[in-house]
């Protein structure tokens, strides 16, 4: 091969199939069959971590009893609502005293009042993370506000409108959740949807429908035709869409009972009224005046075509199971599951289910295929270790404002993706997912969990961290230095850990004491005997062998 | 197969374009020097130049950036609400003026450091943010996606077994260093990514080693995190002593992010780091709304993003001469995409074509290359500046004059129809 040619292969070389880890040792198991192997402790914790934000030993282990099939439905009973946001430390808010919600209240003059609720929704959150149910409501949450990427929102009611209904939705039908979004507040701010009208339209939304929520885009093929979809679909869509505003924005004014509405409003003098054609993308498609339903009938054009159902399973599929898509899982995983997700009318939890229950899914336990999102990675040690969080709300504010500046550090914050395409994680080849790690983000995963461990996040006179003690009293055979080790790798991680990770967190423990002075500690202990010069060195031991855990490569993944 | 192993027989192997991997699954072959004089000249750098790389993501609004006097009439009609009042542009020539708040760049202009390019761009434009900025980040053609980013693939055929033993005598120093919490895209090479991100100067710690099981036997996943822990560690040391020798003796606005950031890479060349490249991003570009303040067109979004790099830029320029390595340092500022030449509803503008790119530094040679984009009296909805330049072209010149890369090369690096332009002195 001539030189030039073999460049040109080289840099040609697709990203999809050139990153082929998950393929791994051993072939992977292609199919969407119902898993019917083994269902132990590596499938069930599997299982939960992908789905939940960290599981505790207790939810692993029902889930090991109850088996598969009854731990999908648990992930997929609807949850109630969580309490809204309330105003924890703001005292010149007229209308909403602490502890009281201010999702339907008036703002008030002072732009303290924008600030503190902008400090409620970030901490309303993180204590919803931090709850911890056998649910997958929180990532199907997380995963659609990386799908309709909202930032700089300043009209906080509206943000949280969106995050709730997309709570609400999450694991429910995508054609409802996009024609929700494609005119709630917070898309209409976002995307200037509000500023979309007749005179002048407004492309933004426009083509983020096409391009990020929808057909995707293809391959340009001639001077704005990507394909899937041309300039020209973006210019009539956008005057399809005119019309739209947000009434009650920011308002400062209290209707009834010092309320005040946000909603979005149709507004027909702004709304375009002539016949929009689409491309030969979409048959041509001519969509005559509807008024305020025209956008729900341009959406079920578009949503005839079959590879919105393969964009939406491909995104499903990144988040759950890996970021590298070749061509035999596009054949075999993708297709099917667009399929069935289009012919089902677009209903998400049918195809959840199959993939979350097939072999696929399980078989791809071997392979370190999937590094955890800040927040995975900051939950998972919350949830897993029990930490309480205050109850006390500026106490529980200050703390939360600590955790969330922490995990913003590592590169996700919440309400804040860094773009209209959500994180880079989950779109941008051939990195993906080891995006999440660099010198700067794994120097705040330490930072994290030295301080969850060690310094503790310094909460009024108190410091939040770890309770060795009590991680000690809820083991089953503390004396037992092995079951000790064995335990807290169960705890921690999915698939074993190298023998010699083992003996680390041994010697860690032990720390020159033998099994039996071991064991003589922990009796002694229980029987409230132990010397507190004997417990500093159980706790501080406990603690050097959690933090290992915690810093190995190995805890990053998920 | 060892990897170490793997990379050296690869070498042997480079008649083939693709390996078949153990089981069978052709991968993508890691980049490698073609020829046995580029593989002797590894980790030979010829010089001690650097590069700044600044990206104004989001897609800066070129026609309001530099603004084109001569069809200024044209340009106000299809701008009615956002363009520049006349009197408030800053006339470099007499015909051209720069937006009122790149002052800076102004006098670095009068000082001869700094150049304007117009119209660059690619054929084909694709309008999306991230494509486009993947073409910018890989040198793509635009029909085409290639995973690995263009000053990446360079590195990667100076440092072939990058990251296995680096740093190491030889190169002691980041290859790049790209500031904020990740890492940045054109530093992507086929295996691994040659940049070192760097958020907090003031918070770099020393990461856990776990110098025990042999690597080899994990993962590819694991490695990699091996590799970075490594990496960073001894990396950091070297940040922190370049730091603590660096000087730096201008004055940087302290709420000037992006300033802030270049008085870091001032304080590091001087402190004796040998990195290559650093790469910045200032976001905030998308003026699709509000890019203009309503009845006061010189103000607004894109005002204050212009400020902030005209200030950043002219005060890092001039630190670099207060601290005596001015001749070592150049700059480009790069974005995704122009904006389309008429403005939209929401004293915005939408998604456009090619814009100008700016060049600085003491080793500029030339001032305005390129002509004015030609603004017509009406001109199509959606119709963006048409391109000049192609960007490939500045990138290649830069790595021919600036890192002496042979121009056969760079044809090779970027694409085949490359044109080498005279941009350094």
């Amino acid at each position: 091969m001539k030189r030039r040619e073999l460049f040109t292969s080289i840099i040609k070389t697709k990203n999809e199939s050139s990153n082929s880890s998950i393929t791994g040792k051993n072939s992977i198991d292609l199919s969407l069959e119902a898993y019917k192997g083994v269902w132990n402790h590596e499938t069930a914790s599997y299982l939960l971590n992908r789905t939940t934000f960290g599981a505790s030993s207790k939810q692993i282990n029902n889930s090991i009893k109850s088996g598969l099939d009854e731990t999908i439905e648990q992930l997929f009973i609807k949850q109630n609502p969580p309490n809204p946001p309330i105003n924890y430390d703001c005292n010149i808010d007229t209308f909403v005293p602490i502890g009281e919600t201010w999702i339907k209240a008036p703002y008030g003059n002072d732009a303290e009042i924008l600030e503190y609720r902008k400090r409620s929704l970030f901490c309303w959150i993180m204590n919803i993370l931090n709850q911890n149910n056998i649910s997958i409501t929180e990532q199907l949450t997380l995963f659609w506000h990386n799908y309709f990427s909202v930032f700089d929102i300043t009209e906080h009611k509206s943000l949280y409108l969106y995050s709730s209904f997309l709570r609400n939705e999450a694991f429910g039908n995508f054609k409802k959740i996009i024609n929700h979004i494609t005119i709630s507040p917070a898309m209409l701010e976002f995307l200037n949807g509000d500023k979309n009208n007749k005179e002048s339209p407004n492309e933004n939304y426009a083509r983020e429908l096409l391009e990020l929520y929808t057909v995707g885009k293809g391959i340009l093929v001639n001077e704005g035709d990507y394909s899937t979809f041309t300039e020209k679909d973006v210019n009539e869509i956008a005057k399809i869409l005119t019309g739209w505003e947000i009434k009650g924005r920011l308002t400062t004014n209290p209707t009834d009972n010092n309320k005040s509405v946000l909603e979005s409003l149709f507004i027909i003098d702004k709304h375009d009224s002539t016949i929009k054609t689409l491309s030969h993308r979409f048959n041509n498609q001519k969509i005559e005046n509807k008024n305020e339903k025209e956008y729900a009938y341009l959406i079920d054009v578009i949503l005839k075509q079959e590879i919105v159902a393969e964009n939406i399973c491909k995104k499903i599929y990144r988040w759950f199971v890996h970021s590298t898509i070749d061509s035999d899982i596009e054949l075999h995983i993708i297709k099917p599951l667009a399929k069935m997700l289009y012919n089902n009318g677009y209903e998400i939890q049918p195809i959840l289910k199959k993939l979350l229950s097939s072999n696929h899914f399980y078989n791809n336990i071997q392979n370190f295929s999937k590094i955890k999102n800040p927040y995975e990675f900051v939950f998972s040690i919350l949830n897993k270790f029990q930490i309480k969080s205050p109850i006390n709300l500026s106490d529980n504010m200050s703390y939360w404002h600590q955790v969330f500046n922490l995990a913003s550090s590592m590169g996700m914050e919440y309400y804040v993706p860094p773009n209209v395409a959500g994180w880079k994680a989950y779109y941008q080849a051939p990195l993906y997912d080891n995006i999440w790690i660099n010198a700067s983000t794994l120097q705040k995963r330490k930072i994290f969990v030295q301080k969850i461990i060690e310094d503790g996040f310094k909460i009024s006179d108190n410091f939040i961290k770890i309770n060795v003690f009590e991680f000690i009293n809820n083991l089953n055979k503390p004396e037992e230095i092995k079951e000790c080790v064995y335990e807290l790798i169960h705890l921690l991680f999915t698939k074993s850990l190298s023998q010699e990770h083992f003996k680390n967190i041994e010697l860690l423990l032990l720390n020159g004491c033998s099994y039996e002075e071991w064991k003589q500690k922990i009796v002694k202990y229980k029987m409230i005997k132990l010397e507190k010069k004997d417990c500093d060195f159980i706790e501080s031991n406990w603690k050097n062998a959690i933090k290992y855990a915690l810093t190995i490569p190995e805890y990053n993944f998920i | 197969m060892q990897r170490r192993k793997f990379i050296k027989n690869t070498l042997s192997l480079l008649t083939t374009s693709a390996l078949l991997n153990s089981n069978g699954i052709i991968k993508a072959m890691p980049f490698l020097a073609t020829n046995n004089e580029l593989l002797l000249q590894q980790n030979a750098f010829e010089n001690d130049n650097i590069l700044v790389l600044i990206n104004l993501s989001g897609g800066n609004d070129g026609l309001n950036t530099i603004i084109p006097l001569e069809n200024y009439d044209n340009l106000a009609n299809l701008r009615k609400k956002i363009i520049i009042p006349e009197k408030r542009i800053l006339k470099i020539t007499d015909k051209l003026g720069l937006h009122p708040s790149l002052i800076g760049f102004q006098s670095l202009y009068n000082d001869k450091k700094l150049s304007i390019i117009h119209n660059v761009g690619y054929p084909n434009q694709n309008r999306s943010h991230f494509r486009s900025a993947d073409i910018w980040n890989s040198g793509s053609p635009s029909n085409e996606v290639w995973s690995s980013g263009w000053i990446g693939r360079f590195f990667e055929n100076k440092y072939i077994d990058y990251p296995i033993d680096f740093p190491n005598e030889k190169n002691p120093d980041p290859i790049s260093i790209s500031f904020g919490n990740s890492v940045a895209e054109n530093c992507q090479g086929t295996r691994t990514n040659f940049s070192f991100a760097l958020e907090n100067p003031e918070q770099l710690i020393d990461l856990s080693e776990f110098n025990s099981t042999k690597k080899d036997e994990k993962s590819d996943s694991i490695n990699f995190i091996y590799d970075t822990i490594r990496q960073s560690n001894a990396y950091t040391k070297v940040i922190l002593r370049a730091l603590n020798n660096g000087k730096s003796k201008a004055n940087y606005d302290d709420k000037n992010k992006l300033a802030q950031q270049l008085k870091i890479v001032t304080k590091l060349i001087s402190g004796g780091l040998k990195t290559k490249l650093f790469v910045l991003t200032l976001d905030g570009f998308d003026t699709h709304a509000n890019q203009v303040v309503e009845n006061d067109s010189a103000n607004g979004i894109h005002a204050v993003k212009l400020k902030i790099l005209s200030d950043a830029i002219t005060t890092f320029q001039n630190d670099l001469k207060l601290v005596g390595i001015e001749n070592r340092v150049i700059g480009i500022t790069t974005s995704e995409f122009g904006r389309q030449i008429k403005e939209n509803s929401s004293f915005g503008t939408d998604h456009g074509s090619a814009a100008p790119l700016f060049l600085f530094g003491n080793n500029i040679k030339n001032k305005i290359i390129g002509d004015n984009p030609d603004i017509k009296i009406d001109v199509n909805e959606q119709e963006g500046v048409a391109m000049q330049f192609d960007f490939r072209d500045i990138y290649g010149s830069v790595l021919v004059d600036w890192f002496d890369v042979a121009q056969d090369d760079v044809r090779q690096l970027l694409y085949g129809g490359f044109n080498y332009m005279q941009l350094i002195k």
